[in-house]
């Protein structure tokens, strides 16, 4: 499993491992939005403690679930960001619209 | 000294970890900063996964990785033979993406120019598309 799902209440944590690229995003993206729909998640919260790596596939995975989730009221957290993928943040305008947190 | 290395891999995503990686062992003898290394890796994946997801759309195809070391001079190319691109110049506005249904944020360009000192793509329907980036490797030091 190349991604931890933790469910509690309305909010989903999501703890990937290894580089959020093309490959894994199209793996996590359908799991992702099976919980959003079946447990009527709201808040979804990103745990990059163990990832290394993300690119523009990394991107389009979170402002897709950002779009979804935006329409229900609630709003995406990510955690633990190391310096490249914060960057990532920063350069696509991602850091506009989810909550950077720092720990 | 000078170095070069060729790939050729068949287009399934599994395969742009593998080729991030591959290029960023070959630079480390440049001895590249943490930040000049990830800049690396991800316009490697960018143009990788454009490849497989853009030029092969999710289909069979191959996939050539060129790349070579002059002084401190890092060149990439990364060669399909899909598709290809009718509109390279709208290809390349950032935001744009034909693939918006696959959640492509159409970043994917915008990050090889950033993160990399050049960029050139040339293209033909039908035939393919090559990417051409290069860096140069410690100058920020």
């Amino acid at each position: 499993m190349n991604c931890e799902f933790i469910r509690e209440g309305e909010l989903l944590t999501l703890k990937p491992r290894g580089d959020i690229d093309h490959h894994l995003s199209s793996n996590i993206r359908d799991e992702i939005d099976y919980y959003i729909y079946k447990y009527g998640i709201k808040d979804i919260l990103f745990d990059f403690a163990n990832v290394n790596f993300m690119d523009s596939s990394g991107v389009g995975l979170i402002m897709g679930r950002y779009k979804k989730i935006k329409l229900i009221g609630g709003c995406i957290a990510v955690t633990n960001l190391r310096p490249g993928v914060e960057r990532i943040f920063q350069i696509s305008g991602l850091h506009k619209l989810v909550e950077i947190r720092r720990n | 000294m000078d170095n070069n290395i060729y790939l050729k891999f068949p287009a399934i995503s599994e395969n742009e970890a593998f080729a991030r990686v591959v290029v960023a062992a070959f630079v480390t003898r440049l001895d590249p900063t943490l930040e000049e290394m990830d800049d690396i890796k991800t316009a490697v994946s960018e143009a990788v996964t454009n490849c497989i997801v853009h030029g092969y759309e999710n289909t069979y195809g191959e996939i050539e990785l060129l790349a070579w070391v002059k002084d401190r001079e890092l060149s990439i190319e990364i060669r399909d033979k899909g598709v290809g691109i009718e509109d390279i110049k709208k290809a390349m506005e950032p935001l744009y993406t034909t693939k918006a249904k696959e959640e492509r944020s159409g970043m994917g360009f915008s990050f090889m120019e950033v993160f990399m000192d050049e960029l050139l793509v040339e293209s033909k329907v039908g035939e393919g598309t090559t990417v051409k980036m290069k860096k140069v490797i410690g100058v920020g030091e």
